[in-house]
């Protein structure tokens, strides 16, 4: 006997017997059932009985085929009896809750960044990335931040060698300079990365945090556009009724500077301690590209224009989301990141 | 400083009221920060940008909105009259250093308290009252911007000199603090001594006391880089060197010289020498042309050339109208106006921004530069969470326990970190994703599937290589073999069909297989982390596997287009094999065995494993199906049965497996 016809006689006995017992009515019948399959004298049995006659590499494999089938009855027969109680089948209970799943997430800076650059696709503009090692070059002088100048404060940078002028860079505007580089006008980019500040953490400050550039250079590229685009976007990420104010500021490579302030999320612009009453929160910076910067990389300041704009992913991530924390950002505890989809 | 609503108002003629100050300043992006209210005045704060150094000033917040009331700068009394000869002589080592300087000699000063009226002054700006000589230095600053030092002019001895410090000299300054000098700080000496860190801070050798009957009064213009420097160099930013590196210019030394002069002639009477002078009263004269038509070009919007000019007369720019073109020259005090853009800026903010519309621009379309590599990057996010990983993104400044343990690079560390524990950059991902980790464990979330995408940072400090590493992590969460299952899957979506792993050491790991892709090793390490390592970061009873990959050694051949392949028309059939090997047998081996017959497999599934009682010593039993399947026909039996003998033929000749057993599922 081989292996194969052996394997369709255990197979037809345990078809048999699950067939069998669908159609038992009481206790006294699966008793029946029982001595009839797993008895001293049952199917089962019957089968183990022919075993020693058989190869010795075909008995093994036949005998833990036979074991499996004996299981697998057994534990039909421990579950009919069980639920024999009444003589019918017990309904099951659909009221108890479905088994946990586990599935990935982004985290919620990854989540924001791609709702902002999603918005500025719409519009046509492309993403460009850039180092997070820069030299001064990229992140100062040529953004029109001379050595020495106070404004320098307002970046509060990392060095890695002060003396090479080479830094991690506090914002990621210099991106802005790398595309410029490479790139004629007409150009539309926006640039999401990782920046460095030294500042000491709180619920408020981290000394890292990423950061969006984003620029438009073309011919006749006025304020109004930037109001335009910019306003735009704060409707396509906070709603359509979100008022947005634009007041003047101070980049140096931007001139006019804006800072654009949007109304507070929290009083809906009555004024509380998240807007320090103002009604209003701020939320980015931006302006017209400075000549300077466009000098720098050598396009013609007489011919193009341009507008620029640069903003804190978690602050948006903070705002949208309603973040208390932006601790929270770096801790990866799972029970933050499942918050967000 | 702060600035009080009255103090403001007593330099501009006519009335103003306190919303109506508050409401210009807010909409000039000032923003004003009340911080108090008392006796009929308001104390508020401003946020003075770094380029508007006469901001930090009361007339020159006046001045910022004369132009929305047109009303005239008041301008107060700086009357005097000298009456004595006496002068000081001084030199200026490098009148790049020291454009202009000017000092003037008062004698027999009676140095006492200030009016009442000063100390209040003084005190609702945020300044201590002192001697009343001092007091008006003070108030005079903040009057004019001009910083003023008085000297006790019996402490100095012969002439006045502005030159750099040299190395090793040492100060003590009016805070009583010692200091070193060097070459990159600017000072103030006399013969023998240093009487003051120029634009910074005065020295105590030199300072008014309480027994103070002559003073020297100096009035000067340093180079704003020079203060900058120094007052970084020292670690010393104080209310001068602010006011000194945003620029001074000589016209507001002068008159703050005068003012000066005159407040502490009627507060401390004594006899006015003259005034000495070195370098010169600058007259460097930015002429900038505006053209008309580029207002409304810059600002969207078309703005009346009479509000224009409006606009240039009250700001005191001096103008010279051409035809469609004013020649202007801004007042001396406005060094940040240096080209065009630079008055569009002061027409829209006078203007208000909000006057301009918002409106789309109208743009060619220009496809964007298509960016693969960031969009191929987005894609393997999305993988690596359909794959049940979640994102966790660390700072990547971490300490030198960490980077310390990958001994094969160069960790790069900050020159000026905030903290120890954030003093480099990271070489690895694995540490911080371990620390994240056990921040998770502490608060009972013990299964966890996670990756982490982002650089790391390896080198010199001049030639720092940044690298884009993706590393996955899972805990507690299946063995093993279910973690290579998802890698494995990872990079089948990811386009590449050849994944090949080989056992090498790594400094995480107990056991770990170097990987390598199309043949290309080094590609990355899948392992299992090693009990020391688990000890270090606190998770000695977790079950960790960890895949740390090289991003940017394969991205490039990273592949998501798909095209269709047409579904077989032909049934498949398939055999089990379990063969006995050496334990040392290697998968890949068995696999290319059989790929290497020729035969019609369309597939090799790995599905057991098994070292059990009943097996030999060093030796395990290796179960897989081999899936057959002809692409233009229906395998006949007999055909099957000859590809499996041919099978186990390879294996047993090449292998030295042993054929445990053969199972047929068709």
């Amino acid at each position: 006997m081989d292996l194969k016809i052996l394997r369709e006689k255990i197979d037809g006995v345990y078809r048999n017997a699950l067939k069998e017992i669908e159609s038992i009515k009481d206790e006294a019948e699966l008793e029946n059932w029982k001595v009839k399959y797993l008895g001293r004298k049952g199917e089962i049995k019957r089968i183990f009985s022919l075993l020693p006659g058989l190869a010795e590499d075909l008995k093994k494999e036949a005998g833990s085929m036979l074991n499996e089938v004996k299981n697998k009855l057994s534990g039909t027969y421990e579950n009919a009896r069980n639920s024999s109680g009444g003589g019918e089948k017990e309904e099951v209970n659909l009221s108890f809750p479905g088994k946990p799943v586990f599935p990935g997430y982004l985290h919620p800076i990854s989540v924001v960044t791609r709702q902002m650059t999603g918005i500025f696709e719409k519009l046509g503009f492309g993403i460009a990335t850039g180092p997070e090692v820069e030299t001064s070059y990229y992140n100062f002088e040529a953004l029109n931040i001379p050595e020495g100048h106070p404004a320098r404060d307002a970046w509060d940078t990392f060095y890695i060698n002060e003396a090479e002028r080479i830094l991690l860079r506090p914002h990621t505007s210099p991106v802005q300079i790398r595309t410029m580089e490479k790139t004629s006008p007409p150009l539309r980019v926006v640039s999401v990365g990782k920046c460095f500040r030294r500042d000491a953490v709180d619920a408020t400050h981290s000394p890292v945090f990423h950061q969006m550039e984003g620029f438009m250079v073309d011919r006749d590229i006025n304020f109004s556009h930037l109001k335009g685009v910019l306003t735009y976007f704060i409707n396509q990420m906070f709603g359509e009724k979100v008022g947005v104010k634009f007041t003047p500021s101070y980049f140096p490579f931007t001139e006019p500077s804006a800072e654009l302030s949007m109304t507070c999320i929290v009083c809906k612009g009555k004024g509380c301690s998240v807007c320090k009453s103002s009604g209003f929160i701020e939320v980015l910076g931006c302006g017209m590209i400075h000549p300077e910067v466009f000098r720098n990389v050598g396009y013609d300041a007489g011919k193009y224009s341009g507008f620029a704009f640069g903003m804190g992913i978690e602050r948006m991530a903070i705002i949208k989301l309603g973040i208390t924390d932006i601790r929270y950002f770096y801790q990866n505890n799972m029970r933050f990141i499942e918050q967000f989809i | 400083m702060k600035y009080s609503y009255k103090l403001v108002s007593d330099y501009i003629a006519g009335n103003i009221g306190k919303r109506e100050m508050l409401d210009y300043l807010d909409s000039l992006g000032l923003n004003p920060l009340v911080t108090s209210e008392e006796d009929g005045d308001l104390i508020f704060e401003l946020e003075t940008p770094a380029n508007r150094g006469y901001l930090l000033s009361l007339s020159g917040v006046a001045r910022e909105i004369l132009p929305f009331t047109g009303s005239a700068l008041k301008l107060p009394d700086d009357s005097l009259a000298e009456n004595i000869e006496a002068e000081i002589p001084v030199k200026i080592e490098n009148r790049k250093d020291c454009p202009y300087y000017s000092c003037r000699i008062m004698k027999d000063v009676s140095n006492g308290v200030s009016p009442e009226w000063m100390e209040k002054s003084l005190g609702k700006m945020g300044y201590r009252s002192s001697f009343n000589t001092v007091d008006a230095s003070n108030f005079v600053m903040a009057e004019t911007g001009q910083p003023l030092h008085i000297f006790d002019l019996d402490r100095i001895e012969g002439r006045v000199e502005i030159r750099r410090g040299r190395k090793g000299e040492s100060v003590v300054t009016i805070d009583g603090k010692k200091r070193e000098i060097d070459g990159d700080v600017l000072v103030i000496a006399d013969e023998v001594k240093i009487i003051a860190v120029a634009g910074i801070m005065g020295c105590e050798v030199s300072e008014v006391r309480a027994d103070t009957k002559n003073i020297l009064i100096e009035s000067a213009v340093f180079n704003p880089a020079v203060v900058r420097r120094g007052s970084k160099k020292l670690g010393l930013t104080t209310e001068a060197s602010l006011r000194f590196e945003r620029g001074i210019d000589s016209a507001t030394s002068v008159k703050g010289m005068s003012r000066v002069t005159h407040l502490i002639n009627k507060t401390g009477k004594g006899n006015v020498g003259k005034l000495t002078e070195a370098g010169k009263r600058e007259e460097k004269v930015t002429e900038i042309t505006l053209e008309v038509c580029r207002v409304g070009k810059v600002l969207g919007i078309k703005v009346e050339e009479s509000f224009i000019a409006d606009i240039l007369e009250r700001l005191n720019f001096l103008t010279e109208k051409g035809k469609n073109t004013y020649k202007i020259v801004p007042p001396p005090y406005r060094n940040d106006i240096k080209e065009d853009v630079d008055i569009i800026e002061e027409i829209a903010r006078y203007g208000k921004y909000s006057e301009i519309p918002s409106l789309m621009p109208v743009a060619s379309i220009s496809p964007t530069s298509p960016a693969e590599e960031i969009a191929k990057v987005e894609k393997i996010k999305d993988i690596a969470v359909k794959l049940g990983f979640s994102e966790f993104i660390n700072m990547g400044l971490t300490n030198k326990r960490n980077t310390g343990l990958s001994r094969n690079k160069e960790a790069v560390p900050l020159e000026n970190p905030i903290s120890a524990n954030l003093e480099f950059l990271r070489s690895s991902l694995i540490p911080e994703v371990l620390e994240s980790i056990q921040f998770n464990i502490c608060r009972d979330f013990r299964e966890l599937n996670v990756f982490e995408l982002g650089k790391v940072y390896s080198g010199i400090s001049t030639e720092v290589q940044e690298e884009e590493n993706l590393l996955f992590a899972s805990v507690n969460s299946g063995d093993f073999f279910s973690f290579k299952g998802r890698i494995e899957k990872f990079f089948s979506e990811c386009g590449f069909k050849n994944l090949s792993f080989s056992k090498k050491p790594h400094v995480f790991a107990s056991d770990n297989n170097e990987l390598a892709l199309s043949g290309k090793a080094g590609m990355g390490n899948i392992f299992v982390l090693s009990p020391d390592i688990q000890a270090l970061y606190g998770l000695d009873r977790e079950d960790i596997y960890v895949c740390e990959l090289y991003l940017d050694r394969f991205i490039d051949e990273v592949n998501f287009k798909r095209s269709f392949v047409e579904l077989a028309r032909f049934p498949s059939c398939r055999r089990d094999f379990s063969f006995i090997f050496p334990q040392s047998i290697v998968w890949e081996k068995i696999k290319n065995t059989i790929f290497s017959l020729g035969l019609p497999v369309e597939k090799i599934d790995f599905f057991d494993l098994y070292r059990g009682k009943n097996m030999e010593k060093g030796k395990i039993s290796v179960s897989f199906a081999v899936l057959f399947r002809h692409p233009e026909k229906t395998l006949e039996n007999a055909e099957v049965k000859d590809f499996s003998e041919k099978i186990v033929k390879a294996i047993t000749n090449k292998l030295k497996g042993r054929l445990r057993g053969e199972n047929t599922k068709c």
